[in-house]
């Protein structure tokens, strides 16, 4: 005890003659840190020079993943629409997926797949590319988003007094982009509703709560009655998945009326979900009439809202 | 005399360097945001110089100075009337300058210069000529204020002028001479006219007298008499200072109080614009009160911070007598306060920490905006730095004690100074031209940051590292959408050739051929929108910072 003591004295004694020597140690160290993290991160031409082993790696329905998520724009400047798209980047979940292949840096993990069982691993450069198998696979029957064309859906608004007025489909309407602080983008594939060029159901990609995309369908409600959205062919049995909300940067506030969504098969209510925009995107899941292998049915979606004013409502839905 | 004439002739040197480096990188870095809006207020300003000048009785009619000064009319004068005053001499008339942006840069340049030139002076007279360099290099070399030295905007002249303001008050305790004083006045007055942080030096000023002057009002409890030491200069600063504001902005000469209070309520109810810390986005209150602490920490070299603390504690040491029990602690504290004659170099240290912890007050509170990232308290940081040459003094001081020679010592000394400025002097170089992506490597660099989850970049800035895609990708005519780089801020590079002439800068993504996206987690749904009406998700080029991506470019397919 009196040795620790006296050592410790001792130890105290350097310190106090020495410890400006660790201040001053903290200049060449940090120097030396700095170039390191300088150039630990993997550059532009190392993402394209992974091309052939991804090929190599990757089956049909394979989604590809990039960790840190904030190094993604760099693998698709370097790997281009062939491994990435919009429906995969605008996904509802990962659950469509058997298998994600993962390009993973700087140490760094996706959580979205941190329950997948790893297939393979392997150390490219500076990279580990990750193959893993997804548990919680659901093969995907129908996407819905995929289905906003004439040949699968039909819209309407059903006005309180019960007329109802067609939305027609064209594939000329004005294309536009609200930038940061207006609409999100209109496309010019769509159904034209009555009452302003942000009424229509086409498919459209917003920001959720965490800012990142999604693919949805754009169904803005009407000011009385409701906008009803038929889609004809869709498969009988499982559940339909989905999410719903509004671009969260202009509704984050909370101040926007709630928006209600059912879900009709069959002439019978399916289900019901309500937005309300202080939660962001929020997911559902209805499960679905069974009938024989191979059928099919009209799955109808309602959307209206007390006050329509500035409701940019989108919704994806997935059967699986 | 020779020795201060010395003192002069580096401070000097080191302005006229840092000026020299600044105009040496400042074509690298685009023109912010902000800047733009700046360009656009400096023209304005200027043809009422111009006015003024030709016509003198019309340019003071009232709708006049109106219609000339309105805009920007949210921020003093002052800036912009120099880089008005710039433009007109440096560029169109005497040509100077090879840009007109350039030119409208030059006078924030040279005020953040003089900034450091002043530290130096400043450390000299205090903390000794070595430490005095080293901390005036410190403070050039922090990546972020390198960055803002460069820009048309007013937060590292504002910075300058703290620091100058400062000094000039310290130098008016010291020397009592009403030219002195009267100058602290003025000085207080282009302060003020700078930007709005100066309301709060007036803190500095009077924290400082009155911890110098407190036991002259515990005296009247205590009945033992002391003399009240009141400065002239904080008189003058708070007399003149308003005046010179009203007089250098003719804003201000009519309505003047209406005009005041929207200029104050500006400022004051300031829209909160969004920030990401932490990997989350803050846009209104509370604001995280982490902010101010974390991003400093992010993004000033530790050495220089380490270094602050080492001369904070050395000089709280030299306020608190030894070996007293705790309850004569402040007593002790308050006698060696009482003690500090005003114009001292511990009266100018305790100025500097009070420097300090005024400009960080306001993050103290959660209903502090944080949009602006570091350059909210960039006037914290020449006390900082100051503070930090109060460091590299006794770090010197204690290594000089291993030497026998005067050689030795000498070598000592160039060892030290290399091994403290080795570090900021290459991440600040390193950080050219993305200065607000810079991060130290307490946070894992600008990687780390990115991992955290800490702001990638604001202002739009960063466009200009991408003209050279946007010129070889765009076809004839074609539009360009600039995303967070303002029109004003693009058109001024296309004047300059940056961006070839037949191309046009829009807002409007629907109809452009090419779009510009720097990232911000909020920003995002703009990013989507080039997604929906490109059809691509790929980039066709890309810039990144230490591999990670600041800015990046689509072409309509």
């Amino acid at each position: 005890m009196v040795a620790l003591a006296g050592r410790l004295w001792q130890a105290r004694t350097v310190f106090r003659r020495w410890w400006w020597l660790l201040v001053l140690a903290i200049g060449p160290l940090e120097f030396l840190a700095h170039w390191y993290f300088a150039q630990r991160a993997p550059g532009l031409s190392e993402y394209q020079a992974l091309a052939p082993r991804l090929s190599a790696l990757r089956k049909s329905g394979d989604v590809l993943l990039v960790a840190p998520a904030w190094a993604a724009p760099i693998a698709r400047t370097a790997l281009g629409d062939g491994w990435f798209s919009e429906r995969d980047l605008g996904r509802l979940d990962l659950k469509r997926y058997p298998r994600a292949v993962v390009v993973k840096s700087l140490g760094q993990e996706l959580s979205e797949v941190q329950s997948f069982r790893v297939v393979s691993s392997e150390i490219f450069g500076r990279f580990t590319l990750e193959v893993r198998e997804n548990p919680g696979f659901e093969p995907l029957r129908a996407d819905l988003v995929e289905g906003v064309s004439p040949d699968r859906l039909g819209v309407t608004l059903v006005l309180d007094s019960g007329e109802q007025l067609a939305c027609s489909w064209t594939t000329q309407a004005t294309v536009e982009a609200g930038g940061l602080a207006g609409p999100a983008a209109f496309p010019r594939a769509r159904f034209q509703c009555p009452g302003g060029n942000e009424r229509l159901v086409g498919v459209s990609i917003l920001d959720d709560q965490d800012f990142r995309p999604r693919r949805c369908i754009w169904a803005h409600p009407p000011d009385n009655g409701y906008l009803e959205l038929k889609f004809q062919g869709v498969p009988f049995g499982g559940h339909v998945f989905g999410a719903a909300g509004l671009s969260y940067l202009l509704t984050r506030d909370g101040a926007g009326a709630n928006i209600e969504l059912e879900v009709w098969g069959e002439g019978k209510l399916l289900g019901r979900h309500l937005e309300r925009d202080v939660l962001g995107w929020q997911s559902f899941a209805m499960a679905l009439p069974a009938r024989g292998e191979g059928s099919t049915f009209e799955l109808s979606f309602r959307v209206r809202s007390e006050n329509a004013a500035g409701r940019d409502f989108c919704f994806q839905a997935e059967i699986r | 005399m020779r020795v201060v004439g010395k003192h002069w002739a580096v401070a000097l040197g080191l302005s006229v360097g840092f000026v020299a480096l600044l105009l040496n990188t400042s074509d690298k870095i685009g023109y912010a945001r902000d800047e733009g809006f700046y360009f656009q207020a400096a023209a304005s300003y200027e043809a009422w110089f111009s006015l003024l000048f030709l016509h003198p009785s019309q340019a003071l009619h009232r709708e006049v100075v109106a219609r000339y000064w309105q805009v920007n009319s949210e921020h003093p004068a002052l800036m912009k009337s120099l880089f008005a005053l710039s433009h007109h001499f440096l560029y169109a008339k005497w040509h100077w300058f090879a840009t007109a942006g350039e030119a409208f840069r030059f006078p924030a340049m040279l005020i953040s210069a003089l900034g450091v030139g002043v530290l130096y002076l400043w450390g000299t007279e205090t903390i000794g000529a070595f430490a005095a360099l080293t901390g005036a290099l410190l403070l050039g070399f922090m990546p972020q204020v390198f960055h803002h030295a460069h820009l048309a905007c007013f937060d590292m002249p504002v910075a300058a002028l703290s620091l100058m303001t400062a000094y000039a008050y310290w130098k008016s305790l010291r020397h009592r001479r009403l030219f002195g004083a009267l100058g602290v006045g003025l000085l207080y007055g282009l302060f003020l006219n700078t930007k709005h942080n100066a309301w709060l030096f007036p803190l500095v000023v009077l924290a400082h007298f009155a911890l110098l002057n407190h036991q002259v009002w515990l005296s009247r409890v205590s009945n033992v008499p002391r003399k009240l030491r009141f400065p002239p200069a904080l008189l003058a600063m708070l007399v003149l200072g308003p005046l010179t504001l009203y007089a250098a902005w003719p804003w201000l000469w009519f309505e003047t109080l209406p005009r005041l209070m929207a200029y104050a309520k500006f400022h004051l109810g300031h829209e909160y614009y969004n920030m990401e810390f932490l990997g989350r986005t803050y846009w209104k209150p509370p604001m995280p009160l982490g902010y101010a602490w974390v991003m400093t920490l992010a993004t000033v070299p530790l050495v220089t911070l380490a270094l602050f603390t080492v001369g904070l504690v050395n000089f709280a040491r030299s306020l608190l007598p030894r070996n007293v029990q705790c309850a004569g602690v402040l007593r002790g504290l308050g006698s060696k306060l009482a003690s500090i004659p005003f114009g001292s170099p511990k009266s100018a240290q305790l100025l500097w920490l009070l420097g300090v912890a005024v400009n960080y007050a306001p993050w103290w509170s959660s209903q502090t905006p944080i949009f602006g990232g570091t350059k909210h308290w960039l006037t914290a940081y020449p006390f900082l730095c100051l503070l930090a040459g109060v460091g590299v003094r006794v770090i010197r001081e204690k290594a000089q004690l291993l030497a026998r020679s005067k050689t030795q010592r000498q070598v000592l000394s160039a060892l030290l100074f290399a091994a403290l400025l080795l570090g900021p002097i290459s991440m600040t170089w390193h950080s050219v031209p993305f200065g607000l992506s810079a991060y130290t490597p307490i946070v894992g660099g600008a990687s780390g940051a990115a991992n955290l989850g800490l702001n990638r970049t604001f202002w739009g800035y960063t466009s200009r590292s991408l003209f050279n895609e946007i010129n070889a990708l765009a076809p004839p005519g074609a539009r360009i959408y600039v995303h967070d780089t303002a029109l004003q801020s693009f058109e001024q590079h296309q004047q300059e050739g940056g961006v070839r002439p037949d191309l046009e800068g829009t807002l409007d993504l629907a109809h452009s051929n090419l779009a510009l996206y720097q990232h911000e987690p909020h920003m995002a749904r703009v990013e989507y929108q080039i997604w929906s009406v490109y059809g691509t998700v790929r980039p066709a080029a890309i810039q990144l910072f230490d591999g990670v991506p600041v800015v990046w470019l689509y072409r309509r397919p």
